[in-house]
């Protein structure tokens, strides 16, 4: 499976992406400049964290009409993945690629902590190696994380099963103390309609090692590297 | 007295100045084709030269690109270092254009993988030779390096200008380089204008400039139109209100509600936060692209309305 | 021109000085040049005499001060390039943009060596947290630290935030950043060969920031502060970040010879210093400088406008760095050429504007201040402190304390900053250093910084040998050799002759500590004019310390980190309360003699924290500081959410014991079964070791004294800081 880590100008999470997948997991990965259109060499894309375009305007605005976007469409007709990470999420909002978008953050603050998260669903690629109802400890760090849907969308993404992380209690309880930015329904992160678009704010490359204090975002990377193995 | 040229060419003047060492350019009116057999006036088209002559000196200094440029005298004249002139005239080819498709018999238009550098002789005379490398060396004007780093100067020059142009809505097609000596070294001399470059207007592909006049065309517009597309000035304002969608969740707005009552402001209600943009807008543009600019990207329609303010 | 220099803040002297230098009198531009070069901000010129003392050399040091940051050697063919840097005043005028561009002047600062930049800390002081005023700055400067950090990818990992009543309309707003390099990608501010091309890089000139820097922090406060609000610099981290990726990728590609960023005095600066270093002149061009709006060249040479760079480039390579920049969606413009001589040539338009020597821009003149002890010093360290009356309830001084502003919870701050991007911060905010890991190697580096400027205003030469110390024992705690320091050093007016006593002896205790424990100060800031009616802040000297951890196994933090440990107190306590927070808190009083500092005994228990640590004895280490054994207590079990039970000195007042903020102590942790060892090693060098208990549950239990649910203990800390903050 090889990956691309796409590099927006302002992105800053694109390096710590590409040192996880490619010496923790070993995993073959290429950074993929936002001016390149022929992406078809990728399994899987990765658009990192980061201030896209200083997140001027809104965050993802401006980074969604780069030309690697543009490819992005066909890329995930093709069946191939693209995650989205904090940033990533908000231009996969921004595309349209993933429904609803964010809203600046209750607290109006920047908040990076590590928070826990209930796994919603796995059954989808990114979270086959797990168990609904596990709980993941990742850090977060955003200021418009405030996940923002219309009744009609939440309900289609709850009845599907796409809605694939919720903030929750260490016990996994989901409650309204637990949830960093006010997002309706303590939504962390979603899928598309066939769950090879993952949208989530928490960083999984950021607890993939022992030494940062947690290795509970293996679990996405391994899920899709296994899944590409075609196990899961 | 400074007005007594110190040299008179077919189109332009070279005036003293009191300062040693710096004369000054007079752009004239003249057009001269086929090495001076046409001769004609355009009026205006001293004056446009010369503008762009300025415009693309500073931007070529900007680019680390040394020429005689020291600034702008006069409606058309420019203050410029004197140079020791080198009787050559180097053409960098974008695509074929001008005189090459006669010359040399490729289809006008084409596109060559890289640009094509020529030398020519400056001798009215002999109707401005066609000269090689060998030609130069044995006339003794120039050492084969030196040859070379004029070529790799004057494609360098053509690349920058190529893309300035581009982003004015010109279309390069070839431009005519001349260089001189300044104290040891070579710098870039004469002009550099709508005509001594063959140009065309992106928008419609219409020719501009010498290009235009080689076509017959002699109505001042030929070059006043690249001096209105090189011009950088300022067009109307609009104004673009975005704020949040009635019903959705905004926390600005709400902390900032709670401030302003904390400051004794009991009589706020509520408080919606969003976002005034102020655009300049160049002529021809319409109140649909404006709404197109909103829904592209100026406000998210998922959470985002908008409202424009323009008086068309 | 004999109005304007004194308008431009020049002496009489100053003016006479530079019509003898240049043998005539300077036009407007010269003059606007000199005056922004010669103030204080950026010619150091009451300083430099007294900053020479300072020990400046180690093997191991590849740049020393004098440049933009200093570079330490950290073997493997990496070194680390580190400096911190005030904008006080700046953020009091704006808080948000004051603070922001702060961190976009000192990470230019790192990536100008050649370094990417990997952290950031950020030592703040704000006065009496009950002012409305007080909360405006804190939370303005916090967003603007965050907004800027954030942004640019450059984890904010520590520093420290105080509150005294000094620093009410002057808060202190310092910034250190730090960065790694391979050696050889090292570059200076240096231009040479001339007719090399000088490049402008990055974003366009505008008049704002116009003597921002250096005209607002060489003058103190007055009412007409609100009124230079324009002039300060408005930060623009997007382009900053571009910069960064630019800047090093054209090193890496071997493109300039080069690099210095504008800050200060802009383009004056920038030019001159670079020509000075190298030896050379340089002539320029302003017409060629991409502006913002219509400027005259007087303003464009001073121009503070943020986020550009000048490089120094062959002309055979101007084309490629065009390109990179290009690349990166940066403007990039040749504005002149470096030429021989000690000549800075100024064209517009082809006139020439200006013409000067940059060396006698760069170097300014020098000034021995007058200096004299002032009165209260004698007064306040005669204050009978044995005569209080103590409070009884032990349990309840400690809450108080506890949920005091300057011991409360730092998470508020903390969390705001994003401190964990780039994957290296292997001990997270709120520890003794924050530690950062090199990938790709089994190295970590530890920064902490200090400064108690309470200590510092009871005694200026013992408070500031203090802050070396504490500096040094908490990169120790962490599990790392200090092995270079940076400093901000923060005062009053240095024409005031009081003022200039504090400065001399702080500097004087700060060479003598850093020389004394072999750590070379490789780089520095003197913020001057930290003053507001008449009023000086308290002399406030910050040390940045950097450590180097061979081995990131011994990396420690400070929580408690299990059940069933000894809790074990390294270093003697004493009847000191002079300075304290108890002293502070519980009897609003600012008095006494800091406590003693012995600089041997300081050694050895460093080197006994260092060598319990390597030998795996040591599992948890913090210094004690602030608030003495009991908030040391309550931070190591709230990080650890563990409890711990320990005994009373039977041989001390319960306040001494709790609350005397005696230095040269560490509170470690270690298995039963080592801690024979760790009491031999101790003895072997002379060090107090003492058992007080051991941890487990979930209480702090201070044996007939105090005792708490931990959880209630985090509780408590943590609102106090959102009540501080939220009024």
């Amino acid at each position: 499976m090889r990956f691309g880590v796409v590099v927006f100008p302002g992105s800053n999470c694109e390096a710590d992406c590409y040192y996880v997948l490619r010496d923790v997991l070993g995993a073959e990965v290429d950074y993929v400049w936002h001016g390149e259109s022929d992406i078809d060499r990728y399994d899987c894309l990765v658009l990192p964290g980061g201030f896209s375009y200083g997140d001027y305007l809104r965050p993802g605005a401006i980074a969604r009409f780069s030309p690697v976007m543009e490819s992005l469409k066909g890329f995930a007709e093709k069946g191939k993945f693209i995650i989205g990470i904090c940033n990533g999420f908000q231009v996969l909002l921004e595309a349209g690629l993933l429904p609803g978008a964010m809203l600046w953050n209750e607290s109006l603050h920047f908040v990076c902590r590590y928070v826990h998260l209930r796994l919603e669903n796995d059954r989808t690629p990114w979270t086959h190696l797990g168990s609904e109802g596990q709980v993941l400890r990742i850090p977060i760090a955003h200021q418009q994380g405030n996940y923002y849907a219309d009744e009609k969308t939440l309900r289609a993404l709850e009845d599907s099963g796409r809605i694939i992380l919720r903030y929750c209690e260490p016990s996994g309880e989901v409650t309204r103390r637990a949830n960093p930015n006010g997002s309706v329904g303590n939504i962390a992160g979603i899928c598309d309609e066939d769950f090879n678009v993952f949208g989530l704010m928490p960083h999984p490359e950021r607890a993939s090692e022992e030494v940062l204090g947690s290795t509970d975002g293996l679990l996405i990377w391994r899920s899709i590297m296994e899944h590409a193995r075609g196990n899961g | 007295m400074a007005d007594v040229p110190l040299r008179e060419g077919k189109t332009k003047r070279l005036l003293p100045t009191e300062v040693p060492g710096r004369i000054n350019l007079y752009f004239k009116d003249e057009v001269s084709l086929q090495n001076g057999k046409s001769i004609f006036t355009i009026p205006g088209k001293g004056a446009a030269c010369a503008q762009v002559s300025l415009q693309v000196f500073r931007f070529l200094a900007q680019r680390g690109v040394e020429n005689h440029l020291v600034k702008e005298s006069g409606d058309r004249l420019l203050l410029v270092d004197e140079l020791e002139m080198l009787p050559i005239e180097v053409v960098v080819w974008n695509f074929a254009c001008g005189s090459l498709p006669e010359r040399l018999g490729f289809e006008p238009g084409a596109v060559f993988r890289e640009p094509l550098v020529e030398f020519f002789l400056k001798d009215d005379s002999k109707d401005d030779p066609l000269v090689t490398v060998e030609h130069l060396e044995a006339l003794g004007l120039l050492r084969r390096e030196e040859v070379e780093a004029l070529r790799s100067r004057a494609l360098k020059i053509n690349g920058f200008l190529r893309d300035y142009f581009d982003s004015h809505g010109i279309i390069l097609g070839s431009v005519k380089l001349e260089f001189g000596k300044l104290g040891d070294h070579f710098v870039l001399g004469d002009e550099v204008s709508p005509d001594t470059c063959l140009m065309w207007e992106k928008e419609g592909g219409k020719p501009l400039g010498r290009m235009a006049a080689l076509e017959g065309r002699r109505e001042p517009e030929i070059y006043a139109r690249v001096v209105s597309l090189m011009e950088e000035k300022p067009g109307k304002e609009a104004y673009v209100y975005v704020r949040p969608k009635q019903g959705i969740m905004d926390p600005q707005g709400q902390v900032t509600m709670r401030a302003l009552r904390d400051l004794g402001f009991s009589e706020v209600e509520d408080v919606r936060v969003g976002r005034y943009i102020i655009l300049r807008i160049r002529e021809g543009s319409s109140r649909e692209r404006l709404e197109e600019m909103c829904r592209r990207l100026l406000a998210n329609p998922v959470i985002e309305d908008y409202e424009i303010r323009w008086d068309d | 021109m004999a109005e304007l220099y004194e308008e431009l803040g020049l002496t009489e002297s100053e003016y006479k000085d530079i019509v003898r230098i240049l043998g005539r009198e300077p036009n407007k531009v010269e003059l606007g040049m000199y005056s922004v070069m010669w103030s204080e901000h950026c010619s150091y010129k009451s300083s430099k005499t007294v900053l020479a003392q300072l020990p400046t050399r180690a093997s191991y040091v590849l740049q020393g001060p004098g440049e933009n940051a200093g570079v330490i050697d950290i073997g493997g063919g990496l070194a680390v390039a580190f400096k911190m840097e005030s904008h006080n005043h700046p953020s009091a005028v704006e808080p948000y943009q004051g603070a922001a561009t702060g961190v976009g002047g000192i990470v230019r600062d790192i990536f100008t060596m050649g370094a990417r930049p990997i952290a950031c800390l950020d030592p703040l002081r704000f006065g009496n947290p009950e002012k409305r005023r007080t909360r405006y700055l804190l939370s303005g400067v916090v967003a603007g630290i965050a907004g800027y950090g954030n942004c640019i990818g450059v984890p904010t990992v520590g520093g420290d935030l105080y509150f005294e009543d000094c620093y009410d309309e002057n808060p202190l707003v310092n910034v250190m950043c730090i960065g790694i390099l391979p050696k050889e990608r090292l570059i200076r501010g240096v231009a040479k060969g001339a007719g090399n091309a000088v490049v402008l890089i990055g974003n366009r000139t505008g008049r704002d920031g116009i003597g921002g820097a250096s005209i607002l922090a060489s003058q103190e406060f007055d009412e007409r502060s609100e009124e230079k609000r324009p002039s300060v610099q408005v930060g623009d981290p997007f382009t900053e970040k571009l910069l960064i990726e630019a800047c090093l990728e054209l090193l890496d590609r071997g493109l300039i010879l080069g690099l210095q960023d504008l800050g200060a005095a802009g383009l004056s600066c920038a030019c001159s210093e670079t020509a000075a270093r190298g030896g050379v002149g340089m002539r320029i061009h302003l017409e060629r400088v991409p502006l913002r709006e219509d400027m005259e060249p007087f303003e464009i040479v001073i121009s503070e406008s943020q986020e550009r760079m000048l490089a120094v480039a062959e002309p055979d390579k101007v084309e490629e760095v065009i390109g990179v920049c290009k690349k990166w969606g940066l403007n990039a413009v040749v504005i002149g050429e470096v030429i021989e001589g000690d000549r800075f040539e100024v064209y517009w338009y082809g006139e020439k504007v200006a013409d000067v020597p940059p060396s006698t821009l760069a170097s300014g003149p020098v000034y021995d201040r007058p200096a004299e002890r002032p009165a209260y010093l004698d007064m306040l360290a005669r204050a009978d402190l044995t005569s209080l009356q103590h409070p009884r309830d032990m349990g309840e001084v400690l809450v108080r304390l506890l949920t005091s502003p300057n011991l409360c919870s730092r998470r508020w701050v903390y969390e705001q900053y994003d401190h964990m991007v780039q994957l290296n911060t292997v001990v997270l905010p709120g520890s003794d250093a924050a530690v950062l890991r090199i990938k790709g190697t089994s190295k970590a580096i530890a920064v902490s910084c200090d400064g108690n400027s309470r200590y510092v205003y009871l005694d200026p030469y013992l408070g500031t040998q203090i802050a070396v110390a504490e500096a040094a024992r908490n990169v120790v705690a962490s599990g790392a050799v200090p092995m270079a320091l940076t400093n901000c050093l923060n005062f009053g007016s240095p024409e005031r002759p009081d003022i200039f006593y504090q400065f001399k002896e702080a500097v004087r205790g700060l060479a003598d500590a850093a020389r004394f424990f072999e750590i070379p100060v490789v780089s520095g800031n003197v913020s001057f004019y930290n003053e507001s009616f008449g009023t000086a802040v308290y002399p406030t000297p910050i040390i940045g310390m950097v450590g180097l951890i061979g081995n990131l196994s011994h990396r420690r933090s400070l929580a408690f980190p299990g059940e069933g440990l000894g809790v074990v107190l390294l270093g003697e306590t004493k009847e000191e309360i002079g300075g304290s927070e108890y002293l502070k808190v519980i009897h609003g009083r600012v008095a006494g003699s800091p406590p003693t500092l012995d600089l041997e005994k300081e050694k050895a228990v460093q080197a006994v924290c260092i060598e319990g640590i390597r030998r795996g004895w040591i599992l948890s280490a913090h210094d004690l500081s602030e608030g003495g054994l009991a908030v040391a207590l309550v931070e190591c079990c709230c990080a650890g959410e563990v409890g711990a039970e320990v005994m009373q000195d039977e041989s001390l007042h319960p306040v001494y014991w709790l609350f005397a903020e005696s230095q040269s102590r560490i509170l470690v942790t270690a298995k039963l079964e080592d801690l024979e060892e760790l009491r031999e090693l101790a003895a072997s060098r002379g060090v107090s070791f003492r058992l007080l208990g051991k941890t487990g549950g979930d209480r702090l239990v201070i044996e007939g004294l105090a005792e708490f649910s931990v959880a209630e203990l985090s509780r408590l800390r943590e609102e106090a800081f959102l009540k501080l903050v939220e009024g």
